[in-house]
Formats: C-alpha cells, structure tokens, sequence
C-alpha cells in the first residue's frame, strides 16, 4: 500500500471510530476524547503545509458536521496542523528540520512521542474549549476541562498507537 | 519581481493558514447560536459609541430634511382639524343622512419658507418662497407655528409679500376668550412682541391672561387660532373703550416656516360681498 491509501485509511477509520464510538463517550458531562487527531498527528510532514492545513480543515469539518457545531472543531485544527512543525522543532532542540521525520513510535522514543502528542492535543483541546465556552469569566473550567480531555486523548491515541506501530520500526 | 515570486512561494502557507482560520471563524458565527450572540453583542459594545457619536455628527445634517417632514406631518394634522370645515349637523341636511356629522371642508393649508423679514419698520412685510406657480393667492393667512403671522397680499410668480401682524395696516378681527367679544388687533409699534386689541367695552372682565384668538369672521383666518394673550389692561378716560394690549403668539424675530391657509369658498364669498356693496 502506498502512502497515499495508507493515509486515506487511517482518516476513513479514525473518522467513522470518532463519529460512531467517541462522540458518544461523554464522561462526567465534558470529557470527550478527540481520538481522530490521530490521523493529523501522524499526517506526513513532506506534504505541503498549505495542502495540510485544508486537509486539517477537513477533518475537522466533518466531524463538526456530525457534533454540530460548525467551524470549532475545524478552526482547532488547521490551529494544530500549524503548530505541529514548530513542536517538532523546539524537541529536536531547535536542530533544522530533517526532511524525512516521521512521529510514530518505533521511529521516536516514548517520551518524545508523548510530549509531541501532548503538546498537539492540548493546543487543539484548549482552543476548542475557548471556541466552546466563548467567555473569559470561567476561564478555570476551560483551563481544566482542556487539560483532562487532553489527558484522556493523549491517553487513548497513545494506546491505539502502541497497539498497531509497537513491533514495526519504519 | 522574483524576490516576490519568491516571497510568495514562501509564505504562501501562512496566507492559507490565515484563511483558513478565517473560514473557520465565520463558520463558528454564522452557525452557532450563542457565539453568535456573543459576538454580536460585543461588537455592539465596541461600536455602540463610535455609532451614537457618528450619529450625532450626521443627526446634524438631517435637520434640515426632517424638518420638512415634520412640517408635512404638520400640515396634514391642521388639515384635519375642526376648524378647517364647515359643520352643518344642526341643519335639516344632516338628520336626513346617515352619515352623522355632515362636513365640508372649508380651508386648505400650504408650507413656506421665510426669505425675508423686518420687525423694526413702522410697515412691516415678510416675504416668502412660494408664488402664484405654488397657488398662493391675494388674502392668504399665514400662520407661524405658535400662531397668527399676517396676510398675503402681493403676489408674484415665485415670491408673495405677506402684510405682517406687524404693520398697522393690518386689522385682524379677534375674539377674547372667555368673555367671548369680538375686538380688532392692531399693532401699535416699536414692540414686535406687543399688539393692542380696539372696540372692547369697558365694562367687559377682561383678565390680564385671557387669549385672544381669530374670530372667524372674516373670510381669511378659520376662527380659534391664537393670536395671542391679554398683557395689560386700563380705562381709557377718553372714551368708553378699554385699551389692551396683548402680547402676540408668534415670535416675529424667529419666522423660519410659515404655514399658509387659503380659503376654498372665498370666490363665492367675494361675489355675495360685492353684491353687498354695489347697492
């Protein structure tokens, strides 16, 4: 399978695992898992930034289709899919980028998995609370219901990760 | 060029980035409902003042235009008031008809601008914009909008010349008020303000605040329009007339609109009236 199909997999599943199960996981009435961001964490780094960020708009499009809530889901996103370049680069200690970087496990360590998946959630989890909340007066619920849901899904996407890249090593 | 070309090839990212983000945003306004409300009623907190400021400044430019209107809006009021028609429910007509109230309408009423204006002469006139291309007629009233003004008496394609309440030639048969006699108002100068009411008994209880209001009686002026109020009042040793004098209604030294009130019977009235005279 080339990367292409590899990658439109992984979106087609990951989309349909969010739609049908995730959405639906609503545990103490605000955490919800944003177990899709998989497929945008592990979005080839050699395609080009613009095309990325349409594709992040996408993916996050469609999945605001299915919660309604047009628009919050994508803008965290393509937030995101930005960000992620610059993540990569302040933990490879601010080294010029390789070109030919994968963030998977068996390429990475676990701990630089982790950070990086960390750090991306939570960019996307806090400004989709932000979008959500769209007021500054309770500014501590958006502090902690971002960060247990980004917990939760740094969680979820590392077990699922684990669970398929564990043996393989590029 | 190529530097731009290439600047462009560079950033261009950024610029979908933005756009994106952008999309996205308005997205999130056109289709949530509450951060849509949000948003709007913090805009309105942030250009709620720039708009009443700016409103303010162009509030000032509109004076003019609705003004106008609102001396339309006037007009058709004063058209509508009792005054201006002819009652006739007490003749024999009305218990007839089925209508009740039978009514005719007796004035028309007309707008103008004053162009030109003496207070300070012994003849005073007042001229305004409107002429014979509007319909304005010889023997018009004119009336400001606190009260009697004058009387039309030349008029010319564009322009009449109104005989001021302020000009002696002018006799106005009023009434005052609550003693219900008819008198003339003459003006009897220097004072724009100040007019004096002839031909009322000395026996009458004239109270100084009692109005003086048109009477009716001549063929100009509807009656109960105010002309103005009682100011002062003594014996005249002389005769057996009491001199008083009134303090008039209209402010001469501001006449900006005027209104004009044209009577629609007075051919047949001034044809009974020569009748009258030739025998």
């Amino acid at each position: 399978m080339n990367k292409f199909s590899v990658n439109f997999s992984r979106f087609f599943v990951l989309i349909l695992l969010q739609v049908f199960v995730f959405n639906y996981v609503q545990w103490f009435g605000f955490l919800n898992p944003a177990v899709y961001l998989l497929f945008l964490i592990l979005l080839p780094l050699e395609i080009p930034k613009s095309s990325q960020y349409i594709i992040a708009f996408v993916t996050g499009f469609i999945v605001d289709a299915f919660l309604r809530t047009y628009g919050i889901q994508a803008f965290a996103c393509v937030l995101m899919v930005f960000l992620r370049p610059y993540i990569i680069l302040v933990l490879n200690g601010l080294k010029p980028l390789e070109s030919g970087i994968i963030p998977r496990p068996g390429v990475k360590d676990f701990a630089w998995i982790l950070i990086y998946t960390f750090l991306l959630v939570l960019v996307q989890q806090f400004s989709v609370t932000i979008l959500e909340t769209f007021q500054w007066v309770e500014w501590w619920r958006i502090v902690w219901t971002s960060a247990l849901n980004t917990l939760f899904t740094t969680f979820i996407i590392l077990c699922i990760e684990y669970v398929f890249y564990a043996g393989k090593s590029k | 060029m190529n530097s731009i070309r290439e600047l462009l090839k560079r950033y261009f990212h950024i610029l979908v980035f933005f756009a994106l983000l952008i999309l996205a945003f308005v997205l999130i306004y056109q289709n949530n409902n509450y951060q849509h409300f949000v948003i709007s009623t913090t805009m309105q907190k942030i250009t709620g003042p720039v708009q009443k400021f700016a409103n303010n400044i162009h509030k000032q430019f509109r004076y003019a235009k609705e003004n106008a209107y609102l001396v339309q809006q006037n007009i058709e009021f004063l058209k509508e008031k009792e005054r201006m028609f002819i009652f006739s429910e007490d003749s024999v007509y009305s218990i007839f008809s089925s209508t009740g109230k039978h009514k005719r309408k007796m004035y028309d009423m007309a707008t103008a601008h004053v162009v030109f204006n003496t207070i300070n002469k012994t003849h005073n006139y007042i001229i305004i914009d409107k002429g014979k291309k509007d319909g304005i007629t010889p023997d018009m009233a004119v009336l400001s909008p606190n009260g009697v003004a004058g009387v039309v008496s030349d008029v010319s394609d564009n322009f009449s010349t109104v005989i001021s309440l302020l000009n002696p030639n002018s006799r106005i048969s009023a009434r005052i008020m609550p003693v219900n006699q008819i008198g003339t108002v003459v003006w009897i100068g220097y004072d724009p303000a100040v007019a004096q009411i002839i031909d009322i008994p000395q026996h009458l209880m004239v109270a100084v605040g009692d109005s003086v209001v048109t009477s009716g009686y001549s063929d100009v002026f509807p009656k109960d329009l105010l002309i103005g109020t009682v100011m002062e009042k003594y014996d005249n040793p002389n005769n057996t007339f009491l001199t008083i004098k009134i303090r008039l209604a209209t402010d001469f030294r501001n006449l900006n609109n005027v209104y004009l009130i044209s009577n629609l019977y007075k051919h047949e009235l001034d044809s009974l009236k020569s009748k009258f005279k030739n025998e």
